[in-house]
C-alpha cells in the first residue's frame, strides 16, 4: 500500500500532530501513522472522521485513481 | 466515536486478531516439530517434559515480540508500554542469577528441584524474556522519538 501523502500534507496544512488528530478521531496516534506511512487500511468510518476533522472530502484524501 | 474496550481503536483488534493467530500457529508448529523430533527422528532427549515447557516459552516469547513490534500494547494507556520492558528485564535478570548460580556457583539450585533450573530452562527463560525486554525497550524508544518529531 503506498503512503498517503495527501493526509499528511492536509494535516500538516493545519499544524496539526498526529496526536492531535488522533484524538479528535477517538484512535490511537501508531493508528494515524500508519495509515499515512501506508501500512494501515482504515475503515469507512474512521476515513469519514479523518476528513471531518480536517475539513476535506473522502475523495480528497482517500481516493485512488486507476492507472 | 467512541468504542469504548480498553480505549483501543479499529486497528487494535484488527491487529491483536493477527497477532493471537500467528501466536496459536507458532504454538502449534513448535509442538508438530517436537512430535516429529521425538516419535519420527527417536531422539529422546526431546521427549522430556520440559521441553514442552520451552515449547511454550519460546512461543509466549514470540507473541510477545510481534505484539509489541505491531504496537498492540502501545494505546493510550502510556504507562503499561514503559512497565513491560521493565518487568521483561527484571524477570531476565532474575532468571540470569538462578541459571547462574546453578551453573557456575557450584552447583547451587535457586529452587530445589524445580523445572526452571533444571536442563538450563533458566537461561532459556532468562533469553526469552531479555529479547522481549529489549525489543520493547527499543519499540518504546522508536514511539517517543515519533511523537516528538510529530510534535
Amino acid at each position: 500500500m503506498a503512503k498517503n501523502l495527501r493526509l499528511k500534507a492536509a494535516r500538516a496544512a493545519l499544524d496539526m500532530s498526529q496526536k492531535e488528530l488522533a484524538e479528535r478521531v477517538d484512535v490511537a496516534r501508531q493508528t494515524i501513522n500508519a495509515i499515512e506511512m501506508g501500512d494501515y487500511n482504515p475503515s469507512v468510518r474512521l476515513c469519514i472522521a479523518i476528513c471531518r476533522a480536517l475539513g476535506k472530502t473522502l475523495d480528497d484524501l482517500f481516493w485512488e485513481e486507476a492507472e | 466515536m467512541r468504542y469504548g474496550y480498553d480505549e483501543f481503536d479499529e486497528r487494535q483488534f484488527k491487529i491483536r486478531g493477527e497477532v493471537y493467530k500467528h501466536g496459536w500457529i507458532f504454538t502449534v508448529a513448535l509442538l508438530l516439530v517436537n512430535f516429529f523430533v521425538t516419535d519420527f527422528l527417536g531422539y529422546e532427549w526431546a521427549r522430556a517434559p520440559h521441553m514442552f515447557f520451552l515449547c511454550a516459552l519460546v512461543s509466549i516469547g514470540f507473541f510477545a515480540v510481534e505484539a509489541i513490534v505491531r504496537d498492540v500494547f502501545t494505546g493510550r494507556q502510556a504507562w503499561r508500554a514503559e512497565v513491560i520492558p521493565a518487568i521483561e528485564l527484571i524477570a531476565a535478570g532474575s532468571m540470569f542469577v538462578a541459571a547462574f548460580r546453578k551453573y557456575f556457583g557450584g552447583g547451587v539450585l535457586f529452587a530445589e528441584g524445580g523445572m526452571l533450573t533444571r536442563n538450563g530452562v533458566a537461561l532459556a527463560t532468562a533469553a526469552v524474556f531479555a529479547a522481549v525486554g529489549i525489543v520493547a525497550l527499543a519499540k518504546l524508544a522508536r514511539g517517543r522519538r515519533e511523537a516528538r518529531g510529530q510534535e
